[in-house]
């Protein structure tokens, strides 16, 4: 092999070891104790706001079931919270309903007229 | 046991809770890794500062509902930051878009003039600068973060061979723009 031959990869080493003694000296950027603070500002900032956020995840947290955190799981509790009460209203008995008109019409403000008028028609 | 000697995956648990002292303890483990890479891939300190302050408050915002999902959070923290410097770049781009390609340095100025290791500094930021997006973060990752291919693959979230290649064409080009560079200035740093 002669000097010519070998010339070529020799250069592409020097230009290697080249490239990393000059990647070597890029400055580095040291977060100094002011920088430290504001991310840690950061944080204040944000528990804070977790803070004041009233959540299910607190309810979830104080009695260890974390399924109600998600809002899945939520909005299934309300669906079900809704579907009971349609079904109870939808069950009620003849007797409740009768009471439930009974008392419709007592709040009914022109209930005392109306009886008042028929009482007078009649008589 | 101190702060310090606590896992990651621990102090993030109790930072998610709203100790401070665990927010302290990743400030100072974590902070100067990821303001360091985002020096290197935007050359300037107050956009790293901005770039470093949203990644440590994504980490804040998920601190809560942490999983270890197989990425260290080294790995997940480098790859938010990131992407918080590309989205600086590109705005930087839309902005200037005549500055983004920098001065390119020909080795003609300064020739008589006693080669100050900034000049070679200021070299190397332009030539980088000059780099694509993410040929530059491939090498800051790889050479200046001291990542393995493996998870700087992880990082930018593409295959190694990816990272293999980015990494491979931005040596080429940083060799063709800094290596034409005048022989006193590159003295200094054989």
């Amino acid at each position: 092999m002669t000097m010519f031959d070998q010339e070529p990869e020799t250069s592409a080493d020097n230009a290697d070891a080249r490239l990393d003694a000059l990647l070597s000296i890029a400055p580095r950027l040291e977060p100094d104790d002011a920088f430290r603070a504001e991310l840690l500002a950061g944080f204040d900032v944000r528990s804070r706001r977790a803070r004041s956020r009233i959540s299910l995840s607190l309810f979830a947290d104080a009695f260890g079931w974390r399924g109600l955190s998600r809002p899945v799981a939520a909005f299934s509790l309300l669906a079900g919270v809704c579907a009971t009460g349609f079904v109870a209203g939808a069950s009620a008995t003849p007797g409740d309903r009768e009471t439930y008109a009974a008392l419709a019409e007592a709040f009914d403000q022109s209930f005392d007229l109306n009886v008042e008028n028929a009482n007078w028609a009649e008589e | 046991m101190t702060d310090d000697e606590d896992s990651d995956e621990a102090l993030i648990v109790r930072a998610g809770r709203g100790d401070r002292l665990a927010a302290g303890a990743l400030i100072a483990r974590h902070s100067p890794k990821v303001l360091a890479l985002c020096g290197r891939i935007l050359f300037d300190r107050a956009g790293a500062e901005d770039a470093a302050q949203e990644t440590f408050l994504k980490l804040w915002e998920n601190a809560a509902r942490w999983k270890p999902q197989g990425a260290r959070l080294e790995t997940w923290l480098y790859r938010v930051a990131s992407n918080a410097c590309f989205d600086r770049l590109r705005r930087r781009k839309r902005e200037a878009p005549e500055e983004e390609a920098g001065d390119v340095i020909d080795g003609a100025p300064a020739a008589d003039e006693e080669i100050a290791e900034n000049d070679r500094r200021r070299a190397l930021e332009v030539a980088l600068a000059a780099l694509p997006e993410r040929q530059r973060i491939a090498v800051t990752l790889c050479h200046y973060q001291e990542l393995s291919n493996i998870e700087a693959a992880q990082t930018m979230e593409i295959s190694v061979e990816a990272v293999e290649s980015l990494l491979a064409r931005a040596r080429r080009s940083l060799k063709e723009s800094l290596l034409g560079l005048k022989e006193e200035l590159l003295e200094g740093v054989r």
